[in-house]
């Protein structure tokens, strides 16, 4: 039987966010064309790791500069965590569907090995690594101050 | 400090690029998408007290931003009644936002599947989703998840001229025969 070999982009979850990390620059600003500088997605990714950094909108300064530095530890910190966490979402999700369930399958629940899988998580992957417009932060920032579950409509937009 | 986690917190700022991407698969228009995620975040942190912390975020917040544009492209097919075919032209009209080739052809195609294959191959094949997680998020049996997924692929792969190569084509079968074939010989 004939199988196409599995490309590095062919990861389970978790594994975009990863590729994320490391950034395409140079493909970077062509399809959501926001044109944000290079600080706000590295320092998203930045803390995501196990050591967490505080988060990103809170601080009041988004070096763009330190959030280079700490997007290498975040993605290693994320590859080494990612499968665990995996395990943990498969099985409450068999929890949930108790009885109606046939068992997980691969984590990808599709063959990631054919080439229609590959293409399609490539453009994917595109989408992925685009930069975080500033607004997402701004929001986030906000709703900040006020505590989760707590009242609507104080950090919305206003719709 | 607020009740939330510094761990959720990370893992809501890192879902961002999730969200987005499938916003714009589902919405075509970058704009649109961007509201749909800014909805879910404020969305997300309210509700959050509700959720439970190690269960899968990023399907949750997944399932909020799906209701969110299905509740959205309720109100407006009622305000608008003729959208057939908007979403194909935004996306047509805008090859300039999409750079490559490939990439076009491949956000065209998906364009043309009935949303709830789209969103199921999108949540599967792209996203990376298990089919149980993707079940969960669109509200519908595995099964269903099954088969959509298994439609989607059959289009899409007709729609880019791309061979379905192991699960579906007819070389797997051929492969087979030629393996007992050969270990017959033996």
């Amino acid at each position: 039987m004939v199988q196409p070999p599995v490309e590095a982009n062919a990861l389970p979850a978790g594994g975009f966010q990863k590729k994320c990390g490391t950034g395409n620059r140079d493909r970077t600003g062509a399809l959501l064309g926001s044109g944000i500088g290079p600080g706000g997605l590295h320092v998203a990714f930045a803390a995501r790791g196990n050591r967490l950094a505080p988060a990103p909108w809170r601080g009041n300064d988004m070096s763009s500069d330190e959030g280079k530095t700490n997007t290498a530890a975040a993605a290693t910190a994320q590859a080494g965590a990612a499968p665990a966490s995996k395990d943990q979402n498969v099985q409450m999700m068999a929890n949930v569907n108790n009885g109606e369930l046939q068992p997980p399958e691969g984590p990808s629940g599709m063959e990631a090995s054919d080439a229609l899988g590959r293409q399609l998580k490539k453009v994917y992957g595109k989408l992925l690594s685009e930069p975080v417009p500033d607004k997402f932060f701004e929001l986030l920032k906000k709703l900040d101050q006020i505590p989760p579950g707590g009242k609507p409509d104080s950090g919305s937009k206003g719709t | 400090m607020t009740v939330a986690s510094e761990q959720t917190q990370a893992e809501l700022v890192a879902a961002i690029p999730n969200l987005r991407a499938f916003a714009l698969s589902l919405a075509g228009n970058v704009d649109r998408a961007d509201d749909l995620v800014q909805e879910t975040l404020v969305k997300a942190w309210h509700k959050l007290d509700t959720f439970q912390d190690g269960t899968n975020l990023k399907a949750w917040l997944f399932t909020i931003l799906r209701n969110a544009f299905y509740s959205d492209l309720r109100k407006h097919r009622r305000e608008t009644p003729d959208v057939d075919g908007e979403h194909a032209m935004r996306l047509a009209s805008h090859p300039e936002q999409h750079g490559h080739l490939d990439m076009q052809e491949m956000l065209q195609a998906l364009d043309k599947l009935p949303e709830e294959q789209r969103e199921a191959v999108l949540l599967v094949g792209a996203e990376g989703f298990a089919y149980e997680e993707a079940a969960e998020i669109c509200g519908c049996a595995v099964g269903t998840i099954k088969s959509r997924v298994n439609r989607a692929r059959n289009k899409l792969a007709e729609l880019m001229h791309i061979t379905p190569e192991d699960d579906f084509g007819p070389d797997r079968l051929g492969v087979t025969v030629l393996a007992a074939a050969q270990g017959a010989k033996r």
